[in-house]
């Protein structure tokens, strides 16, 4: 229940800021970041300390930016933050600014004062670079006030969690974690009376499953159930805030656009900026309303195509192709739109099944299956996350996701005598017999797609690998009886999309399954496995799903997701 | 109703629009001058589109750019303090072709550079108008002498073939502790200030006298004698002695400050030019650099290119005024002693009398009992130099005593009326 209204309340809110409105009209400047390895635990609640600091690694890990500079504080330093913060005095807000203020302002004001001729230097304008101080002085003409800037520009984050949650199933088997953190975000004023001034609180929510028959491993490291749970969880809410660091008007991307051609346009931002392939960005001009304000007026989004290496040399430009084309012209502005880069979609389709009548028995009962051939209805849901930067082609997804539908298929339960005795398993009524009308259908797959924009419209191509069920389920002598048949398979997919906005695409799509029948069955009898063999001379039944598939796609790409199964993927994504 | 508001609209959009090629914004703002020939000005403009009914970006963007343009110009033409056109009859004629001159195509010869981005842009007025904020570099060289060319300006140079430029002396201010051509010597600052002055002046192809110690001290020593009762003003009796029409002192103050462990610096230097015969002010102008991690001398050029060129177009406009009433001189002419008050005064009437023959004008300083201390000014094809209105003098004055020279430098004529 929780897990449900967290996503739908994630989804609403990311809608709902597609269209927020930054209100600086500045190209983004570097600005640096000092962390330190403390943990503010506000709850009822303890980590260990190796939980504590896998979080801590993971935020750390999670946003590391390109944008920002990083002031790395010494251990020392560090150490002695944490030990006051450990004695507990420090409770409020009020009492850890006071303890940064004490502790780590003065050390961060030194890092900065080393650094900052060189941090100075990207801020030289244009202007500065063709003014007198460049050209005939041969000066990098570095100014006071950038210099300034280098120093008011730094900023200093301490994690929290305030609350965690450790659910295990009624059997022990399975632990769903989910933690609530964020992050606390302060100011370093390096003016007469060095200090710190919180300026925005930041949090999120992961979280992670796991079975504990199951053997895990993540981060190269055999790990336990919860642990593996736990770790997922805190890397989803890393994932989660970098976003909603981005969101975050001193920290977000923009800049004015150099070049218009066709659909295509071209600005001063690249990999120094950590900008990555297919990323999406608002564009649009700053205007004044009639009582003054000024505000972004977005006339249409872009997604990036090229990045630029502008670490080594400053000032070349990326590119990005227009999906909504407004009336662009150069000097107009690039906004980022911060997303998590992966798209939720949600494809009702059609899908062909065909089950063959048959049946098989165990020691305690034996089981048949009606013929059944034709359409169903079902749902796709997928999860598609983008691995541009991974593959270095644009609008590349690995896709994981599963279907669901209902069938219309007879199946029945009964004792073996009975059926022995009978003979038609189908025909004629018996004392103990669980009947089902519908089976349930089920699959799950992983694959890769790709995308080709054209304008607004996109055709997609995706591979799937998969494996689907057939499920049902009821009681059998007052017993819970469960028979699953699994198959394994592919299907591929082409489809027409159309990007409604930049969040969100609607269209079309056709495909093929082939999902061959396989004698793989899965039965569980008042919880336990129960082995089958044929009965008699009956076939098994043959469950198969070869045909085409067409329906209909949406999807949406959400700010943050509370489960993110690619949350590891992304992590070790970064570096690209 | 509907068709007569539409032509409200229209006359009040002509109105406010209707200017032809003519900037519309008209807001810029100097930033420095890069050198001699260029200045580097963010300026305005406003686009338009007044074709289509909701506005076209592309043509919004190319008026507002064009519009920029043609501030940053119209900027170097009127603006700020010193701008080319300063007379009311210059900007009469320049009124006559400026249509012409400010079309976009002819624009573009002036500008030497233009930054790759808005410093600013706005879309305003519900999104009608666009409003754009550019830096460009403007070849003021360029447009002085089209504007030259075109008989809008008249170069001070062509006014009189003979005489030419005015020469100007360039020397440090002090406070009478140490002598500014010691001062020159002992602090590179100082020096500095007078190198980046002097660049100025010889790109701009005025004369500029460097003073030298051995050459200047026994005119001074002469021209101090003569000018007993006058303030002892160091620059402004150098000037005199070697003889340039106008002289700059200047002086050089460096700032600094820390920021962390870096010292910013930031360098103010004052910039004053005077008429020599007279140490009239012509101008003063301070200039700043902009606070910088930069050495010296890399900040006192900044500074000092702000105030000089400033300074530079004010002598400019004082030698154009002054060329036209003929060469200035000042003159001394100290009767002897040996003479009573009455006779003195005859032969001060006399050489008034002379003077008033040869100058084609004269302003008389001071007449004592014994001292007649004037200015002249007199037509350089006829008198090329001091020593001809000084022989001129000699020989047609008839008083009591004669003419004698004690000192002629090249603006000032120091004689005494004696009977030896």
């Amino acid at each position: 229940m929780n897990l449900r209204f967290y996503t739908i309340a994630m989804l609403v809110a990311g809608f709902l800021s597609a269209d927020g409105i930054t209100q600086t009209l500045e190209k983004y400047s570097r600005k640096s970041i000092s962390c330190v390895d403390a943990l503010l635990v506000a709850g009822n609640f303890k980590l260990s300390p190796a939980e504590q600091q896998y979080f801590l690694e993971a935020i750390r890990a999670g946003i590391q930016i390109a944008r920002f500079d990083y002031n790395t504080l010494p251990e020392n330093i560090q150490q002695s933050f944490k030990r006051q913060l450990a004695i507990g005095e420090y409770t409020s807000e009020a009492d850890i600014e006071s303890l940064i203020n004490n502790t780590l302002v003065p050390e961060i004001i030194k890092i900065l004062d080393a650094n900052k001729e060189i941090r100075a230097q990207s801020l030289v304008s244009e202007t500065q670079r063709n003014s007198f101080i460049a050209l005939k002085a041969k000066e990098i003409g570095i100014t006071a006030e950038q210099l300034e800037q280098v120093m008011n520009s730094s900023y200093i984050y301490i994690p929290f969690i305030d609350a965690y949650h450790e659910k295990w199933s009624k059997n022990k088997k399975e632990v769903d974690v989910r933690i609530e953190g964020g992050l606390l975000w302060y100011h370093v004023i390096t003016a007469e009376n060095p200090r710190v001034e919180k300026f925005a609180k930041i949090s999120s929510a992961g979280t992670g499953s796991a079975d504990s028959e199951e053997d895990y491993k993540i981060d190269a490291e055999r790990v336990n159930a919860k642990d593996f749970a736990f770790r997922n969880a805190a890397q989803t809410l890393a994932t989660n805030l970098e976003v909603k660091i981005r969101e975050l008007d001193m920290f977000k991307l923009m800049a004015p656009i150099s070049e218009v051609y066709r659909h295509n346009i071209r600005f001063p931002l690249g990999r120094a900026e950590g900008i990555k392939l297919d990323a999406p960005f608002f564009v649009g001009e700053w205007v004044q309303a009639d009582n003054g304000k000024v505000k972004l007026e977005k006339s249409g989004f872009v997604r990036v195509s090229t990045v630029s290496e502008n670490r080594r040399a400053p000032g070349q430009l990326s590119q990005a192709v227009a999906i909504k084309k407004g009336n662009w012209v150069k000097g107009m502005m690039v906004v980022e739109h911060p997303r998590l880069g992966i798209d939720i979609a949600v494809k009702p389709r059609w899908l062909t099944l065909k089950i063959e009548e048959g049946a098989f028995q165990s020691d305690k009962f034996a089981v048949g299956f009606e013929n059944f051939n034709g359409g169903v209805a079902g749902v796709d849901l997928d999860f598609q996350c983008n691995i541009a930067s991974l593959t270095k082609k644009r609008q590349s997804f690995l896709v994981i996701g599963g279907t669901g539908a209902i069938v219309p298929v007879k199946s029945r339960v009964c004792s073996r005598q009975e059926l022995f005795n009978l003979f038609d398993i189908f025909k004629i009524s018996v004392e103990r017999e669980q009947e089902n009308s519908f089976a349930t259908y089920f699959s799950g797959h992983l694959g890769y797609m790709r995308k080709f924009y054209f304008g607004r419209f996109a055709l997609h191509g995706e591979t799937l690998l998969g494996a689907q069920g057939l499920s049902i389920g009821g009681k059998y002598d007052d017993k819970d009886i469960r028979i699953i048949n699994v198959s394994v398979g592919g299907r591929v997919n082409i489809g027409l999309e159309y990007a409604l906005n930049i969040d969100c695409n609607v269209g079309v799509f056709t495909g093929y399954n082939i999902f061959a029948p396989m004698n793989i069955w899965y039965v569980k009898y008042d919880e336990k496995e129960e082995d089958i063999t044929n009965f008699f001379a009956e076939n098994y039944p043959k469950i198969s799903s070869v045909g085409s598939t067409l329906g209909f796609y949406i999807h949406f790409s959400p700010p943050a997701i509370p489960f993110n199964p690619f949350a590891v993927v992304q992590k070790n994504m970064k570096s690209f | 109703m509907q068709r007569i508001l539409i032509v409200i609209l229209l006359i009040i959009n002509n109105g406010l629009f209707g200017q032809g090629n003519l900037p519309r914004a008209r807001e810029a703002v100097l930033l420095e001058s890069s050198s001699p020939s260029e200045v580097m000005v963010r300026a305005t403009g406003f686009g338009i589109d007044r074709k289509h009914r909701k506005p076209k970006a592309k043509t919004l963007d190319k008026s507002a750019n064009n519009d920029a343009k043609k501030t940053a110009v119209w900027f170097v033409l009127f603006g700020g303090s010193d701008p080319l056109l300063q007379t009311d009859g210059e900007k009469q004629k320049f009124e006559k072709i400026q249509e012409d001159f400010f079309k976009t195509d002819n624009i573009h010869k002036y500008i030497s550079w233009e930054a790759d981005y808005y410093d600013k842009r706005l879309r305003i007025d519900n999104g009608k108008m666009l409003k754009v904020e550019k830096t460009f570099k403007i070849n003021k060289s360029l447009l002085e002498a089209e504007l030259v060319k075109r008989s809008i300006i008249i170069k001070p140079a062509s006014i009189s073939k003979l005489v030419g430029m005015p020469t100007i002396m360039v020397i440090p201010e002090t406070t009478g502790d140490i002598a500014p051509l010691e001062l020159l010597k002992i602090d590179p600052d100082i020096k500095k200030g007078a190198e980046v002055i002097e660049s100025y002046l010889t790109a701009k192809k005025y004369t500029v006298i460097v003073p030298e110690q051995q050459q200047v001290l026994q005119e001074l020593t002469a021209t101090q004698y003569a000018l007993g009762g006058v303030e002892e003003d160091y620059s402004y009796l150098l000037a005199l002695s070697i003889g340039s029409d106008v002289y700059i002192s200047y002086n050089v103050f460096v700032a600094s400050r820390k920021i962390g462990s870096s010292t910013v610096k930031k360098a103010v230097v004052g910039c004053r030019a005077y008429e020599t015969t007279t140490g009239r002010l012509l101008g003063t102008e301070t200039g700043y650099s902009r606070e910088r991690l930069a050495p010296n001398p890399a900040l006192i050029e900044e500074a000092m290119n702000d105030a000089v060129d400033k300074v530079l177009s004010r002598i400019s406009n004082y030698w154009k005024s002054d060329i036209k009433r003929g060469v200035q001189y000042k003159m001394i002419v100290s009767v002897s002693d040996s003479y009573d008050s009455d006779e003195a005064e005859d032969i001060i009437f006399k050489i008034s009398d002379l003077l008033k023959e040869i100058a084609s004008s004269l302003k008389e300083n001071s007449v004592a009992d014994y001292t007649y201390d004037v200015l002249i000014w007199v037509t350089p094809e006829q008198y090329p130099s001091a020593t001809d209105i000084y022989r001129t003098l000699k020989s047609r004055y008839n008083g009591a005593g004669s003419v004698k020279k004690i000192s002629i430098s090249r603006k000032l004529i120091l004689l005494s009326v004696s009977d030896e």
